[in-house]
Protein backbone atom coordinates (compact mmCIF):
# COMPACT_ATOMS: atom_id res chain seq x y z
CA UNK A 1 0.00 0.00 0.00
CA UNK A 2 1.35 3.66 -1.49
CA UNK A 3 0.24 4.76 2.20
CA UNK A 4 2.68 7.76 2.20
CA UNK A 5 0.52 9.32 -0.25
CA UNK A 6 -1.84 9.87 2.08
CA UNK A 7 -2.63 12.98 4.29
CA UNK A 8 -3.13 12.98 8.27
CA UNK A 9 -6.49 12.96 8.49
CA UNK A 10 -6.90 9.59 6.23
CA UNK A 11 -3.88 8.25 7.77
CA UNK A 12 -5.87 8.73 11.17
CA UNK A 13 -9.25 7.24 10.19
CA UNK A 14 -7.50 4.23 8.24
CA UNK A 15 -5.92 3.67 11.56
CA UNK A 16 -8.73 4.47 13.52
CA UNK A 17 -10.36 1.67 11.45
CA UNK A 18 -7.36 -0.70 12.15
CA UNK A 19 -7.28 -0.77 8.04
CA UNK A 20 -3.35 0.32 8.42
CA UNK A 21 -0.81 -0.31 11.60
CA UNK A 22 1.47 1.82 12.70
CA UNK A 23 4.22 -0.04 12.35
CA UNK A 24 3.30 -0.12 8.79
CA UNK A 25 3.11 3.13 7.80
CA UNK A 26 6.02 4.13 9.03
CA UNK A 27 7.61 1.11 7.23
CA UNK A 28 6.31 2.64 4.23
CA UNK A 29 6.92 6.31 4.69
CA UNK A 30 10.73 5.06 4.99
CA UNK A 31 11.25 2.90 1.79
CA UNK A 32 9.45 6.21 0.33
CA UNK A 33 12.59 8.13 1.63
CA UNK A 34 14.57 5.84 1.29
CA UNK A 35 13.90 5.83 -2.82
CA UNK A 36 13.44 9.52 -3.16
CA UNK A 37 16.06 11.39 -1.02
CA UNK A 38 19.43 11.18 -3.18
CA UNK A 39 17.13 13.05 -5.37
CA UNK A 40 15.83 15.44 -3.16
CA UNK A 41 17.83 15.98 0.05
CA UNK A 42 15.33 16.96 2.16
CA UNK A 43 16.73 15.59 5.53
CA UNK A 44 20.28 16.42 7.44
CA UNK A 45 19.76 13.89 10.28
CA UNK A 46 17.56 10.56 10.25
CA UNK A 47 16.14 9.10 13.04
CA UNK A 48 14.64 5.63 11.65
CA UNK A 49 15.63 3.26 14.41
CA UNK A 50 13.54 5.19 16.99
CA UNK A 51 10.71 5.94 14.35
CA UNK A 52 10.79 2.11 13.72
CA UNK A 53 10.76 1.01 17.64
CA UNK A 54 7.77 3.84 18.72
CA UNK A 55 5.89 1.73 15.96
CA UNK A 56 6.23 -1.69 17.58
CA UNK A 57 4.44 -0.18 20.86
CA UNK A 58 1.91 2.74 19.48
CA UNK A 59 -0.10 0.33 17.62
CA UNK A 60 -1.38 -1.46 20.65
CA UNK A 61 -0.99 2.31 22.79
CA UNK A 62 -3.60 3.72 20.70
CA UNK A 63 -6.04 0.89 20.40
CA UNK A 64 -5.88 1.29 24.02
CA UNK A 65 -6.49 4.83 24.48
CA UNK A 66 -10.26 6.11 23.15
CA UNK A 67 -8.73 9.60 22.88
CA UNK A 68 -5.82 9.69 21.11
CA UNK A 69 -4.05 12.56 19.27
CA UNK A 70 -5.05 13.30 15.84
CA UNK A 71 -1.25 13.31 15.50
CA UNK A 72 -0.78 9.98 16.94
CA UNK A 73 1.05 7.20 15.20
CA UNK A 74 1.68 10.01 12.34
CA UNK A 75 5.69 10.37 10.98
CA UNK A 76 6.66 13.68 10.86
CA UNK A 77 9.59 15.95 10.18
CA UNK A 78 11.27 18.84 12.35
CA UNK A 79 13.08 21.72 10.95
CA UNK A 80 16.79 21.10 12.14
CA UNK A 81 16.61 24.50 13.95
CA UNK A 82 14.19 23.35 16.86
CA UNK A 83 15.93 20.83 19.44
CA UNK A 84 14.79 17.37 19.64
CA UNK A 85 16.62 15.20 22.56
CA UNK A 86 19.43 13.34 21.61
CA UNK A 87 18.81 13.88 17.89
CA UNK A 88 21.94 16.36 16.47
CA UNK A 89 20.30 19.79 15.84
CA UNK A 90 22.65 21.65 13.28
CA UNK A 91 20.85 24.65 12.29
CA UNK A 92 22.30 23.74 8.91
CA UNK A 93 25.19 25.28 10.11
CA UNK A 94 29.03 23.47 10.36
CA UNK A 95 28.90 25.71 13.64
CA UNK A 96 26.71 23.45 15.27
CA UNK A 97 27.78 19.85 12.78
CA UNK A 98 28.53 18.19 16.60
CA UNK A 99 25.38 19.24 18.66
CA UNK A 100 23.15 17.34 20.14
CA UNK A 101 20.51 18.86 22.66
CA UNK A 102 20.15 17.11 26.32
CA UNK A 103 16.16 18.91 25.56
CA UNK A 104 13.35 18.67 23.54
CA UNK A 105 12.23 22.30 22.34
CA UNK A 106 8.58 22.30 24.27
CA UNK A 107 6.95 22.07 20.75
CA UNK A 108 8.64 19.02 20.72
CA UNK A 109 7.39 17.41 23.77
CA UNK A 110 4.43 18.43 22.92
CA UNK A 111 4.87 16.16 19.94
CA UNK A 112 5.91 13.29 21.56
CA UNK A 113 2.59 13.46 24.30
CA UNK A 114 0.79 13.42 20.92
CA UNK A 115 2.91 10.04 20.42
CA UNK A 116 4.11 11.97 16.87
CA UNK A 117 7.04 9.53 15.15
CA UNK A 118 9.75 12.10 14.21
CA UNK A 119 11.59 10.59 11.05
CA UNK A 120 14.23 13.32 11.33
CA UNK A 121 15.57 16.27 10.95
CA UNK A 122 14.85 18.71 7.79
CA UNK A 123 17.22 20.82 5.45
CA UNK A 124 17.56 24.53 5.65
CA UNK A 125 19.51 27.47 5.27
CA UNK A 126 22.03 28.15 7.82
CA UNK A 127 19.95 29.71 10.56
CA UNK A 128 16.95 30.16 8.46
CA UNK A 129 19.50 33.16 6.59
CA UNK A 130 18.05 32.72 3.00
CA UNK A 131 15.53 31.85 0.47
CA UNK A 132 16.18 28.80 -1.34
CA UNK A 133 17.96 26.24 0.58
CA UNK A 134 20.55 26.52 -0.97
CA UNK A 135 22.97 27.93 1.90
CA UNK A 136 22.62 24.83 4.36
CA UNK A 137 26.41 23.69 5.00
CA UNK A 138 25.50 20.34 4.19
CA UNK A 139 23.65 20.01 1.34
CA UNK A 140 21.13 21.65 -1.27
CA UNK A 141 17.63 20.74 -0.81
CA UNK A 142 15.89 20.18 -4.36
CA UNK A 143 12.63 21.07 -5.83
CA UNK A 144 10.39 17.83 -6.18
CA UNK A 145 8.47 19.37 -9.07
CA UNK A 146 11.30 20.31 -10.95
CA UNK A 147 14.49 18.91 -9.31
CA UNK A 148 16.39 21.64 -11.28
CA UNK A 149 14.80 24.53 -8.99
CA UNK A 150 14.92 25.62 -5.76
CA UNK A 151 12.51 24.32 -3.23
CA UNK A 152 12.46 27.80 -1.47
CA UNK A 153 13.50 28.44 1.83
CA UNK A 154 14.70 29.25 4.45
CA UNK A 155 12.09 25.76 5.54
CA UNK A 156 13.03 24.01 1.76
CA UNK A 157 13.60 20.60 3.53
CA UNK A 158 10.07 20.50 5.11
CA UNK A 159 8.56 21.77 2.04
CA UNK A 160 10.13 19.26 -0.18
CA UNK A 161 10.09 16.52 2.20
CA UNK A 162 5.89 17.76 2.18
CA UNK A 163 5.64 17.77 -1.33
CA UNK A 164 7.51 14.42 -2.28
CA UNK A 165 5.12 12.09 0.21
CA UNK A 166 8.86 11.83 2.65
CA UNK A 167 6.63 12.94 5.56
CA UNK A 168 3.15 13.74 6.61
CA UNK A 169 3.95 17.07 7.88
CA UNK A 170 6.80 18.96 9.17
CA UNK A 171 7.64 21.45 12.04
CA UNK A 172 9.47 24.33 11.47
CA UNK A 173 9.73 28.34 11.61
CA UNK A 174 8.96 31.14 9.82
CA UNK A 175 11.29 34.45 10.53
CA UNK A 176 10.18 35.98 6.98
CA UNK A 177 7.81 33.64 5.41
CA UNK A 178 10.04 30.52 5.34
CA UNK A 179 7.36 27.95 5.78
CA UNK A 180 4.91 29.87 2.84
CA UNK A 181 7.66 30.55 0.54
CA UNK A 182 8.84 27.37 0.30
CA UNK A 183 5.38 25.84 0.62
CA UNK A 184 3.98 27.77 -2.27
CA UNK A 185 7.17 26.74 -4.54
CA UNK A 186 6.18 23.42 -3.57
CA UNK A 187 2.76 22.74 -3.85
CA UNK A 188 1.59 22.54 -0.12
CA UNK A 189 0.41 24.11 2.46
CA UNK A 190 2.61 26.58 5.17
CA UNK A 191 1.60 27.95 7.93
CA UNK A 192 2.77 31.30 10.62
CA UNK A 193 0.33 31.35 13.18
CA UNK A 194 0.18 34.53 15.57
CA UNK A 195 3.50 35.56 17.46
CA UNK A 196 3.14 33.67 20.92
CA UNK A 197 0.48 30.92 19.92
CA UNK A 198 3.24 28.10 19.70
CA UNK A 199 5.98 27.84 21.85
CA UNK A 200 9.68 28.76 20.62
CA UNK A 201 11.78 27.65 23.69
CA UNK A 202 13.81 25.26 22.18
CA UNK A 203 14.03 26.96 18.84
CA UNK A 204 17.74 28.23 17.56
CA UNK A 205 16.26 31.67 16.25
CA UNK A 206 18.44 33.88 14.94
CA UNK A 207 15.48 36.16 14.98
CA UNK A 208 13.19 36.36 18.05
CA UNK A 209 10.89 39.56 17.34
CA UNK A 210 10.72 38.13 14.03
CA UNK A 211 10.30 34.01 14.07
CA UNK A 212 7.31 32.18 15.02
CA UNK A 213 7.19 27.91 14.65
CA UNK A 214 4.25 26.54 12.50
CA UNK A 215 3.99 23.92 9.79
CA UNK A 216 3.96 22.61 6.86
CA UNK A 217 1.20 20.44 5.41
CA UNK A 218 -0.63 18.41 2.47
CA UNK A 219 -3.88 20.16 2.75
CA UNK A 220 -5.56 22.66 5.07
CA UNK A 221 -7.68 20.06 7.29
CA UNK A 222 -4.28 18.73 8.40
CA UNK A 223 -2.91 21.98 9.12
CA UNK A 224 -5.91 22.67 11.46
CA UNK A 225 -4.72 18.90 12.97
CA UNK A 226 -1.18 20.13 13.36
CA UNK A 227 -2.56 23.74 14.85
CA UNK A 228 -4.46 22.24 17.53
CA UNK A 229 -1.36 20.00 18.98
CA UNK A 230 1.26 22.51 18.65
CA UNK A 231 -0.56 25.47 19.84
CA UNK A 232 -0.52 26.00 23.40
CA UNK A 233 0.65 28.39 26.30
CA UNK A 234 4.22 27.36 27.83
CA UNK A 235 5.56 29.24 30.97
CA UNK A 236 9.33 28.48 29.60
CA UNK A 237 8.30 31.07 26.64
CA UNK A 238 8.38 34.59 28.06
CA UNK A 239 6.29 35.38 24.77
CA UNK A 240 4.05 32.52 24.98
CA UNK A 241 0.41 33.57 25.09
CA UNK A 242 -2.82 31.85 26.10
CA UNK A 243 -4.99 31.84 23.77
CA UNK A 244 -9.51 31.01 24.66
CA UNK A 245 -9.98 30.91 20.79
CA UNK A 246 -8.05 27.06 19.91
CA UNK A 247 -10.55 24.44 19.06
CA UNK A 248 -9.55 24.90 15.10
CA UNK A 249 -10.95 22.02 14.04
CA UNK A 250 -14.74 23.62 13.99
CA UNK A 251 -13.50 26.49 11.62
CA UNK A 252 -12.86 23.47 8.95
CA UNK A 253 -16.56 24.56 7.25
CA UNK A 254 -17.46 25.08 3.57
CA UNK A 255 -19.13 28.67 3.51
CA UNK A 256 -16.98 32.19 3.23
CA UNK A 257 -20.31 34.15 2.19
CA UNK A 258 -20.19 37.81 3.17
CA UNK A 259 -16.37 37.45 4.37
CA UNK A 260 -14.50 40.04 3.27
CA UNK A 261 -11.08 40.35 2.05
CA UNK A 262 -8.83 43.31 1.27
CA UNK A 263 -6.37 43.47 -1.67
CA UNK A 264 -4.07 45.32 -1.09
CA UNK A 265 -3.25 48.33 -4.04
CA UNK A 266 0.28 48.71 -3.23
CA UNK A 267 0.96 45.10 -3.95
CA UNK A 268 -1.56 44.29 -6.45
CA UNK A 269 0.29 47.50 -8.63
CA UNK A 270 3.54 45.40 -8.42
CA UNK A 271 5.18 43.23 -10.96
CA UNK A 272 4.63 39.92 -10.93
CA UNK A 273 5.00 36.35 -13.00
CA UNK A 274 2.91 36.66 -15.39
CA UNK A 275 1.46 32.77 -14.42
CA UNK A 276 1.13 34.09 -10.87
CA UNK A 277 -1.30 36.78 -11.67
CA UNK A 278 -3.34 34.47 -13.90
CA UNK A 279 -3.62 31.85 -10.84
CA UNK A 280 -4.31 34.83 -8.28
CA UNK A 281 -6.82 36.58 -10.64
CA UNK A 282 -8.85 32.90 -10.93
CA UNK A 283 -8.62 32.82 -7.30
CA UNK A 284 -10.20 35.89 -6.20
CA UNK A 285 -13.05 34.74 -9.23
CA UNK A 286 -12.97 31.80 -7.89
CA UNK A 287 -13.33 33.14 -3.82
CA UNK A 288 -16.07 36.25 -5.19
CA UNK A 289 -18.32 33.10 -6.29
CA UNK A 290 -17.99 31.46 -3.38
CA UNK A 291 -19.26 34.65 -1.53
CA UNK A 292 -16.84 36.50 -0.10
CA UNK A 293 -16.65 40.52 -1.03
CA UNK A 294 -13.47 41.43 -2.45
CA UNK A 295 -12.77 45.37 -1.78
CA UNK A 296 -9.38 47.64 -2.51
CA UNK A 297 -7.28 48.28 0.88
CA UNK A 298 -4.23 49.90 0.97
CA UNK A 299 -0.80 49.51 2.73
CA UNK A 300 0.79 53.10 2.61
CA UNK A 301 4.38 51.81 4.16
CA UNK A 302 4.57 48.09 2.56
CA UNK A 303 7.47 49.77 -0.01
CA UNK A 304 9.94 50.12 3.32
CA UNK A 305 8.70 46.68 4.34
CA UNK A 306 11.59 44.59 3.12
CA UNK A 307 14.35 46.89 3.88
CA UNK A 308 12.98 47.39 7.25
CA UNK A 309 12.32 43.63 8.43
CA UNK A 310 15.99 42.59 6.43
CA UNK A 311 17.79 45.75 8.81
CA UNK A 312 16.00 43.70 12.11
CA UNK A 313 16.78 40.43 11.25
CA UNK A 314 20.59 41.25 10.70
CA UNK A 315 20.75 43.45 14.20
CA UNK A 316 18.74 40.88 15.96
CA UNK A 317 21.23 37.99 13.91
CA UNK A 318 24.87 39.36 15.35
CA UNK A 319 23.40 39.73 18.74
CA UNK A 320 21.53 36.15 18.92
CA UNK A 321 25.27 34.36 17.10
CA UNK A 322 26.90 36.24 19.43
CA UNK A 323 26.61 33.16 21.60
CA UNK A 324 28.76 31.15 19.32
CA UNK A 325 32.13 31.69 20.91
CA UNK A 326 33.94 28.47 21.20
CA UNK A 327 33.54 27.68 24.60
CA UNK A 328 30.08 26.92 25.59
CA UNK A 329 28.88 24.21 22.83
CA UNK A 330 29.24 23.76 19.09
CA UNK A 331 32.64 24.01 17.20
CA UNK A 332 35.59 24.73 18.77
CA UNK A 333 38.39 25.73 16.70
CA UNK A 334 41.52 24.06 17.33
CA UNK A 335 45.53 25.48 17.51
CA UNK A 336 44.83 29.11 18.71
CA UNK A 337 47.05 30.95 20.82
CA UNK A 338 44.44 33.33 22.90
CA UNK A 339 41.21 33.67 23.78
CA UNK A 340 40.62 36.38 20.57
CA UNK A 341 41.98 34.02 18.20
CA UNK A 342 39.83 31.26 19.57
CA UNK A 343 36.62 33.64 19.01
CA UNK A 344 37.87 34.51 15.90
CA UNK A 345 39.06 31.29 14.48
CA UNK A 346 35.45 29.20 15.82
CA UNK A 347 33.02 31.68 13.84
CA UNK A 348 35.47 31.99 10.71
CA UNK A 349 35.23 28.26 10.27
CA UNK A 350 31.88 27.68 12.04
CA UNK A 351 29.70 30.25 9.54
CA UNK A 352 28.96 30.22 6.24
CA UNK A 353 29.16 33.29 3.73
CA UNK A 354 25.62 34.74 4.03
CA UNK A 355 25.85 34.32 7.59
CA UNK A 356 28.72 36.27 8.09
CA UNK A 357 27.39 38.90 6.26
CA UNK A 358 24.23 39.72 7.81
CA UNK A 359 25.96 39.50 11.37
CA UNK A 360 28.75 42.53 9.78
CA UNK A 361 25.58 44.18 8.72
CA UNK A 362 23.78 43.75 11.87
CA UNK A 363 26.62 44.96 14.11
CA UNK A 364 27.19 48.01 11.49
CA UNK A 365 23.20 48.98 12.27
CA UNK A 366 24.24 49.03 16.03
CA UNK A 367 26.68 51.03 15.42
CA UNK A 368 26.68 55.03 16.71
CA UNK A 369 26.82 55.49 13.04
CA UNK A 370 23.77 53.87 11.51
CA UNK A 371 21.46 53.00 14.70
CA UNK A 372 19.15 55.98 14.30
CA UNK A 373 19.39 56.30 10.52
CA UNK A 374 18.88 52.16 10.14
CA UNK A 375 17.84 50.52 12.96
CA UNK A 376 15.59 52.92 15.07
CA UNK A 377 14.33 53.75 11.87
CA UNK A 378 13.53 50.65 10.87
CA UNK A 379 11.90 49.75 14.35
CA UNK A 380 9.54 52.64 13.41
CA UNK A 381 8.88 51.69 9.92
CA UNK A 382 7.91 48.36 11.69
CA UNK A 383 5.11 50.35 14.40
CA UNK A 384 4.33 51.97 10.87
CA UNK A 385 2.98 48.96 9.10
CA UNK A 386 1.41 47.63 11.85
CA UNK A 387 -0.69 50.84 12.10
CA UNK A 388 -1.05 50.30 8.45
CA UNK A 389 -2.52 46.61 9.05
CA UNK A 390 -4.43 47.94 12.03
CA UNK A 391 -6.54 49.89 9.83
CA UNK A 392 -6.95 47.69 7.24
CA UNK A 393 -8.64 44.85 9.55
CA UNK A 394 -10.85 47.22 10.04
CA UNK A 395 -12.24 46.79 6.27
CA UNK A 396 -11.56 43.94 5.80
CA UNK A 397 -11.36 40.60 7.41
CA UNK A 398 -8.39 39.19 6.17
CA UNK A 399 -5.84 40.27 3.58
CA UNK A 400 -5.25 38.28 0.06
CA UNK A 401 -2.01 38.41 -1.84
CA UNK A 402 0.35 35.89 -3.84
CA UNK A 403 3.10 34.33 -1.78
CA UNK A 404 5.77 35.15 -3.71
CA UNK A 405 5.83 37.33 -7.09
CA UNK A 406 7.73 34.74 -8.50
CA UNK A 407 8.01 31.11 -9.36
CA UNK A 408 10.72 28.63 -8.22
CA UNK A 409 13.66 29.32 -10.20
CA UNK A 410 16.71 27.49 -11.09
CA UNK A 411 19.10 25.86 -8.61
CA UNK A 412 22.48 28.23 -7.94
CA UNK A 413 21.00 31.16 -9.84
CA UNK A 414 20.45 32.94 -6.10
CA UNK A 415 21.71 36.57 -6.94
CA UNK A 416 24.45 37.37 -4.73
CA UNK A 417 22.43 40.33 -3.45
CA UNK A 418 21.32 39.11 -0.07
CA UNK A 419 18.53 41.54 0.24
CA UNK A 420 17.36 41.29 -3.24
CA UNK A 421 17.19 37.02 -2.01
CA UNK A 422 13.84 38.83 0.09
CA UNK A 423 12.50 39.61 -2.95
CA UNK A 424 10.88 36.54 -2.98
CA UNK A 425 9.44 36.88 0.19
CA UNK A 426 8.51 40.59 0.28
CA UNK A 427 4.84 40.25 0.63
CA UNK A 428 5.12 36.82 3.20
CA UNK A 429 7.56 38.90 5.65
CA UNK A 430 4.66 41.66 6.54
CA UNK A 431 2.87 39.11 8.76
CA UNK A 432 6.38 38.41 10.71
CA UNK A 433 7.19 42.16 11.14
CA UNK A 434 3.26 42.48 12.32
CA UNK A 435 3.08 39.11 14.14
CA UNK A 436 -0.38 38.48 12.32
CA UNK A 437 -1.01 34.83 11.48
CA UNK A 438 -1.12 33.83 7.82
CA UNK A 439 -1.52 31.44 5.29
CA UNK A 440 -0.11 30.14 1.88
CA UNK A 441 -1.97 27.41 -0.10
CA UNK A 442 -1.95 26.46 -3.74
CA UNK A 443 -3.43 27.89 -6.34
CA UNK A 444 -2.37 26.84 -9.42
CA UNK A 445 0.29 25.74 -12.08
CA UNK A 446 2.59 27.89 -14.08
CA UNK A 447 2.72 26.97 -17.61
CA UNK A 448 6.00 25.19 -17.08
CA UNK A 449 4.35 22.98 -13.98
CA UNK A 450 5.34 25.00 -11.30
CA UNK A 451 2.78 25.79 -8.15
CA UNK A 452 1.44 28.88 -7.78
CA UNK A 453 0.85 29.60 -4.07
CA UNK A 454 -1.58 32.25 -2.46
CA UNK A 455 -1.37 33.83 0.93
CA UNK A 456 -3.84 34.91 3.31
CA UNK A 457 -3.19 37.05 5.89
CA UNK A 458 -5.70 37.97 9.25
CA UNK A 459 -5.30 39.96 12.28
CA UNK A 460 -3.73 38.40 15.55
CA UNK A 461 -5.37 35.36 16.55
CA UNK A 462 -8.04 35.09 13.86
CA UNK A 463 -6.31 31.82 12.75
CA UNK A 464 -9.61 30.54 12.65
CA UNK A 465 -11.04 32.94 9.95
CA UNK A 466 -7.74 31.64 8.16
CA UNK A 467 -8.35 28.43 8.06
CA UNK A 468 -12.09 28.58 6.97
CA UNK A 469 -11.27 30.77 3.96
CA UNK A 470 -8.57 28.44 2.72
CA UNK A 471 -10.16 25.23 3.27
CA UNK A 472 -12.96 26.45 1.12
CA UNK A 473 -10.90 27.79 -1.24
CA UNK A 474 -9.11 24.33 -1.22
CA UNK A 475 -12.73 22.02 -1.39
CA UNK A 476 -13.80 24.28 -4.50
CA UNK A 477 -10.60 23.70 -6.02
CA UNK A 478 -8.16 20.85 -6.65
CA UNK A 479 -4.94 22.45 -6.71
CA UNK A 480 -3.94 20.53 -3.61
CA UNK A 481 -4.32 17.08 -4.85
CA UNK A 482 -1.71 17.25 -7.33
CA UNK A 483 1.54 15.71 -6.83
CA UNK A 484 4.87 15.78 -8.17
CA UNK A 485 4.51 13.45 -10.53
CA UNK A 486 8.21 14.64 -12.15
CA UNK A 487 9.52 12.63 -9.40
CA UNK A 488 10.87 9.54 -10.82
CA UNK A 489 12.29 7.33 -7.75
CA UNK A 490 15.29 5.38 -7.96
CA UNK A 491 16.04 1.81 -7.00
CA UNK B 1 28.12 56.62 1.75
CA UNK B 2 30.04 53.71 0.35
CA UNK B 3 31.68 51.22 3.15
CA UNK B 4 35.90 51.06 2.24
CA UNK B 5 37.72 48.11 3.05
CA UNK B 6 38.98 49.48 6.43
CA UNK B 7 35.64 49.47 7.11
CA UNK B 8 34.93 45.91 6.29
CA UNK B 9 38.26 45.08 8.49
CA UNK B 10 36.36 46.93 11.34
CA UNK B 11 33.20 45.05 10.46
CA UNK B 12 34.55 41.78 10.89
CA UNK B 13 36.66 42.72 14.10
CA UNK B 14 33.39 43.78 15.71
CA UNK B 15 32.19 40.46 14.75
CA UNK B 16 35.04 38.26 15.88
CA UNK B 17 35.48 37.43 12.11
CA UNK B 18 39.14 36.44 10.74
CA UNK B 19 38.57 37.57 7.26
CA UNK B 20 40.90 37.05 4.30
CA UNK B 21 41.98 39.27 1.69
CA UNK B 22 39.59 37.71 -0.93
CA UNK B 23 36.53 37.50 1.53
CA UNK B 24 36.96 41.38 2.27
CA UNK B 25 36.40 42.12 -1.19
CA UNK B 26 33.30 40.26 -1.96
CA UNK B 27 31.51 41.45 1.53
CA UNK B 28 32.71 45.21 0.14
CA UNK B 29 30.82 44.54 -3.32
CA UNK B 30 28.28 42.74 -1.69
CA UNK B 31 27.65 45.03 1.60
CA UNK B 32 27.88 48.41 -0.33
CA UNK B 33 24.91 47.20 -2.71
CA UNK B 34 22.77 46.15 0.04
CA UNK B 35 23.00 49.37 1.58
CA UNK B 36 22.46 50.94 -1.96
CA UNK B 37 19.46 49.00 -1.77
CA UNK B 38 18.44 49.61 1.71
CA UNK B 39 18.33 53.83 0.78
CA UNK B 40 14.92 53.54 0.28
CA UNK B 41 13.78 53.86 4.11
CA UNK B 42 15.92 57.19 3.86
CA UNK B 43 12.67 58.49 1.79
CA UNK B 44 10.04 58.16 4.67
CA UNK B 45 10.28 60.78 7.67
CA UNK B 46 10.41 59.78 11.10
CA UNK B 47 12.14 61.67 13.29
CA UNK B 48 8.49 62.99 14.54
CA UNK B 49 7.63 59.55 15.52
CA UNK B 50 8.34 58.34 19.35
CA UNK B 51 9.23 54.70 19.40
CA UNK B 52 7.29 52.58 21.69
CA UNK B 53 8.57 49.31 20.43
CA UNK B 54 9.36 48.15 23.95
CA UNK B 55 5.59 47.34 23.78
CA UNK B 56 5.23 44.04 22.98
CA UNK B 57 2.48 42.76 20.79
CA UNK B 58 0.91 41.42 23.03
CA UNK B 59 1.57 41.92 27.57
CA UNK B 60 1.75 39.08 29.26
CA UNK B 61 2.71 38.90 32.90
CA UNK B 62 5.72 37.28 34.09
CA UNK B 63 4.96 34.21 35.76
CA UNK B 64 5.99 33.52 39.47
CA UNK B 65 9.74 33.41 40.56
CA UNK B 66 9.22 29.60 41.59
CA UNK B 67 11.77 26.40 41.27
CA UNK B 68 10.38 24.06 39.38
CA UNK B 69 11.57 20.34 38.30
CA UNK B 70 14.38 21.01 35.45
CA UNK B 71 16.91 18.84 34.03
CA UNK B 72 19.66 16.67 36.15
CA UNK B 73 23.17 17.14 35.59
CA UNK B 74 23.60 14.27 34.12
CA UNK B 75 21.57 15.19 31.49
CA UNK B 76 23.02 18.28 30.87
CA UNK B 77 26.28 16.95 30.86
CA UNK B 78 25.55 14.35 28.57
CA UNK B 79 26.79 15.91 25.39
CA UNK B 80 28.89 18.31 26.49
CA UNK B 81 32.55 18.01 24.83
CA UNK B 82 34.54 17.82 28.13
CA UNK B 83 33.63 17.17 31.78
CA UNK B 84 35.71 17.65 34.64
CA UNK B 85 34.33 16.56 38.25
CA UNK B 86 30.38 16.31 37.18
CA UNK B 87 31.17 20.02 35.80
CA UNK B 88 31.13 21.31 32.26
CA UNK B 89 34.99 21.67 31.03
CA UNK B 90 35.61 24.80 28.73
CA UNK B 91 39.00 26.55 27.87
CA UNK B 92 39.99 29.34 30.05
CA UNK B 93 38.11 32.82 29.38
CA UNK B 94 40.89 35.01 31.24
CA UNK B 95 43.76 35.37 29.30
Amino acid sequence: MESYKLTVHEIWNLVNKREISIKELVRDVIERIDSTERQIGSFITFNWDEALYQAETLDTLISEESDSSKLAGIPLGVEDNICTLDIRTTSASRMLENFTPPYDASVVEKLKQCHSIILGKLNMDEFGMGSSTQNSAFKVTKNPWNLHKVAGGAAGGGAAAVAADQVFCAIGSDSSGCLRQPAAFCGVVGFKPTYGLVSRFGLVTSAPSLEQVGCITKDVTDCAYVLEEIAFYDSKDSTSIKDDSCGYLGYLVDGIRGLKIGIPREIFDESWDPDIRACIDRSIEILKNLGAEIIDITLPHFKYATASQFIIMCCESSSNLARYDGIKYGKRARDVNDLEELYCKTRSQGFGQEVKERIMLGNLFLSRQYYDSHYKKALKIRELLRNDFRKAYEKCHLILTPTSPILAYDLSNETNLSVTTNYSKRYTLLANLTGIPAISIPCGFSEEGLPVGIQFMADTFKEGTLLKVAYTFERNTDYHMKRAMKLEVTE
Amino acid sequence: MKLSLKDIENMGLWSKLKLDHQEKEVFLDRINKTLQKLEIIKELATDHLELSLDKPIHSKALRDDQVQPSMSRDQALKNAQETWDGMFSVPSILD
